[in-house]
């Protein structure tokens, strides 16, 4: 295991506090660092002052993304008090965040814009998690291989975690779940993977909070939907309209396929 | 002879007939006088509001600003000035008091910024009173090179150092380290530095990331009373829009409350999330106003949140992590402001920095978890 040496104060001076120093220090230098296995020293020696947000798009990031076991990797070198007591903050809420990445079910108090998904097609959604439980590690990964742009990318990423196939830390994708690699083992179109989705959208908190009767025999109108979302997440009504048709596509795709496996 | 009750009563030529007494007929003839005038009043107003409409035509919009820009007065200043028309004006007129103007920075940061905004639009701003009282200030603080002025007096250029910042304007090319570096030239006190410099820091980087627009800051310190009052202002997107993505809070009250709090960003909702923003900068900026036991303020859209100076005799100066535990104002349905201002004055405190920077980090940090956080660091 080689050691890595990043210069604080070299970067950014005895006042730290250029988030976008800290932000090329960490994409740079610290990031690449942990994923190599380095031995990370932060030498914050000479340096006076630190902001927290300076701190925070320094080590946050890969706190928030490695847990705790990282922090056996990293010292922190020449700290003053003030130092010592930003890095101790900043640590402590960024390993919270881990922990709340690993298992979020919100509340329907906690609902907001960005729990309603906005991917169109569950097929696409397939190919993304596809992708994920064949290894992809970033969203950028995850472009390479299905072609898809990278705003499209994080649609159906969003989609995946919503249906539970996918576990995301802010706009970060941290990995597949079990579900995804059980998703990933049956074949498109075939019975087992609508068995899947079926299980998915049913079991998911967002979608039992947002539209429970999605998958229903009943009829259920797009206009109903978009004024729940609008009241229950508190969307504009034409993005409540466009998130609405989204969650009709899933419907329609489902009760399509339990038609055309029937006629089979 | 006729008896007078009898006899009807027929008004000789010149002669008014009276309804009771003289004095119930001059009262009457007063309420018909008010009445008339309302009704003439609201005719014309119903006239002219009838054709502007029509036409969405705003020749000219005065603003006539009150004596005290003070953090201390800022609810009658939000309440009563309409910067932000509804309807875009051709020209403006700015009126500072006729006697005298109190300027605090934050105010003068504002009036820069919104000087930028309508110059950008192009509408014209002509200034009244510049030679009263206290404008000359706000002159020297170089408030006029964002709202052009003909009539200001020649001012002898006094040295900067030791007393004030004056107007920097905060953009994305900023260099933020010279903008540091001011905070050095008017403080001696190395705590007093320091604490401008966290709050100054937090507060630029704020508009850069979030206003979407250029801001402005200027600093005032106060030998007297030792402490420096800092102000930074904009005319972006405001604190509800700017949390539009994360969260959908319908109100700017709502806003400003969430934004106050530990964690609360617009780059995601799951605290702390954000590969480069914790949502932490106005706590931070909070927390060390109430370690000088100082004001802070905080106001957009239709509200301002103000935290209140504390006795000296206070010993429990904690920020908490919910605004509405502070000893504070909270005014809503206020003037729209469209974009933020902050203010903020710090002071010199009974404690060293790192203890106030430590007491911070214990508001934000989950006490369960703290001590095995620590217990996992290695500070060589």
């Amino acid at each position: 295991m080689s050691q890595r040496v990043v210069h604080i104060a070299k970067a950014a001076g005895t006042f730290a506090e250029d988030k976008d120093v800290a932000r090329s220090l960490r994409r740079e230098q610290i990031l690449p660092a942990i994923e190599r296995g380095d031995h990370l020293v932060l030498d914050f020696t000479s340096v006076t002052n630190v902001t927290q947000s300076f701190m925070h798009a320094c080590i946050a990031e890969p706190l928030r993304i490695n847990g705790e076991s990282v922090l056996d990797r990293i010292d922190f070198k020449g700290c003053n008090a003030i130092v010592r007591s930003v890095v101790s903050t900043v640590a402590e809420y960024s390993l919270r965040a881990f922990e709340l990445g690993q298992v979020r079910a919100p509340t329907p108090a906690m609902l907001g814009p960005t729990d309603v998904p906005q991917a169109d097609s569950l097929d696409t959604v397939r190919a993304v998690i596809d992708a994920i439980a064949a290894g992809a590690t970033t969203k950028e990964d995850v472009a390479e291989i299905t072609g898809y742009s990278i705003r499209h990318v994080h649609y159906r990423l969003h989609a995946a975690r919503i249906l539970g196939f996918a576990i995301m830390v802010g706009r970060n994708l941290v990995g597949p779940t079990d579900e995804a690699y059980v998703l990933y083992e049956t074949r498109p179109g075939s019975a087992e993977e609508l068995a899947v989705f079926e299980r998915a959208i049913r079991a998911s908190p967002i979608m039992r909070a947002l539209a429970p009767d999605l998958l229903s025999r009943k009829p259920l109108l797009k206009s109903e939907l978009s004024v729940r979302l609008e009241r229950r997440a508190h969307l504009g009504r034409e993005t409540a309209m466009r998130r609405a048709q989204a969650l009709m596509a899933w419907r329609n795709h489902v009760q399509h396929a339990q038609l055309r496996l029937r006629g089979t | 002879m006729e008896s007078l009750a009898a006899r009807p009563w027929v008004p000789a030529r010149g002669e008014r007939r009276c309804v009771g007494s003289r004095r119930t007929a001059r009262l009457a003839f007063c309420a018909w006088r008010h009445a008339a005038a309302a009704v003439l009043t609201l005719s014309s107003y119903a006239a002219v509001a009838a054709v502007l409409p029509y036409h969405g035509v705003l020749v000219e919009h005065r603003i006539e600003l009150p004596t005290g820009l003070r953090v201390h007065s800022a609810k009658y200043f939000f309440e009563n000035v309409e910067f932000f028309p509804k309807t875009t004006p051709e020209r403006i007129v700015l009126s500072f008091h006729p006697r005298f103007t109190h300027f605090e920075p934050f105010a003068v940061s504002m009036l820069a910024a919104w000087g930028q905004f309508w110059k950008s639009r192009g509408v014209p701003i002509r200034c009244e009173n510049v030679t009263k009282k206290g404008v000359p200030y706000a002159q020297r603080m170089g408030l006029f090179k964002y709202i052009p002025c003909d009539d200001l007096i020649e001012l002898e250029e006094h040295e900067e150092a030791g007393k004030f910042i004056p107007l920097q304007h905060i953009t994305r090319r900023s260099e933020m380290s010279k903008l540091m570096s001011e905070i050095g030239g008017i403080l001696r006190d190395p705590e007093l530095i320091r604490l401008g410099q966290h709050a100054l820091s937090e507060m630029s980087r704020n508009v850069v990331e979030h206003a979407d627009a250029e801001g402005f800051f200027c600093a005032q310190y106060y030998p007297t009373t030792k402490h420096v009052s800092i102000g930074v202002a904009d005319c972006g997107r405001g604190v509800r829009e700017a949390l539009e993505e994360a969260y959908g809070f319908r109100t700017h009250e709502e806003a400003l409350l969430a934004a106050l709090r530990p964690g609360v960003s617009g780059r995601s909702r799951a605290p702390y999330s954000a590969s480069d923003n914790a949502g932490l900068g106005l706590f931070v900026a909070r927390g060390l106003a109430k370690a000088g036991r100082q004001y802070f303020m905080l106001a957009s859209g239709d509200c301002a949140f103000r935290m209140d100076k504390l006795p000296s005799r206070t010993t429990s100066l904690h920020p908490h992590r919910d605004p509405a535990s502070e000893k504070h104002k909270l005014f809503t349905g206020l003037k729209r402001w469209k974009g933020t201002v902050v203010a903020i004055d710090l002071r010199g405190m009974d404690r060293s920095f790192e203890i106030v920077m430590h007491e911070i980090g214990q508001a934000i940090s989950d006490d369960h978890r703290s001590a095995h956080t620590k217990s996992r660091l290695r500070f060589v």
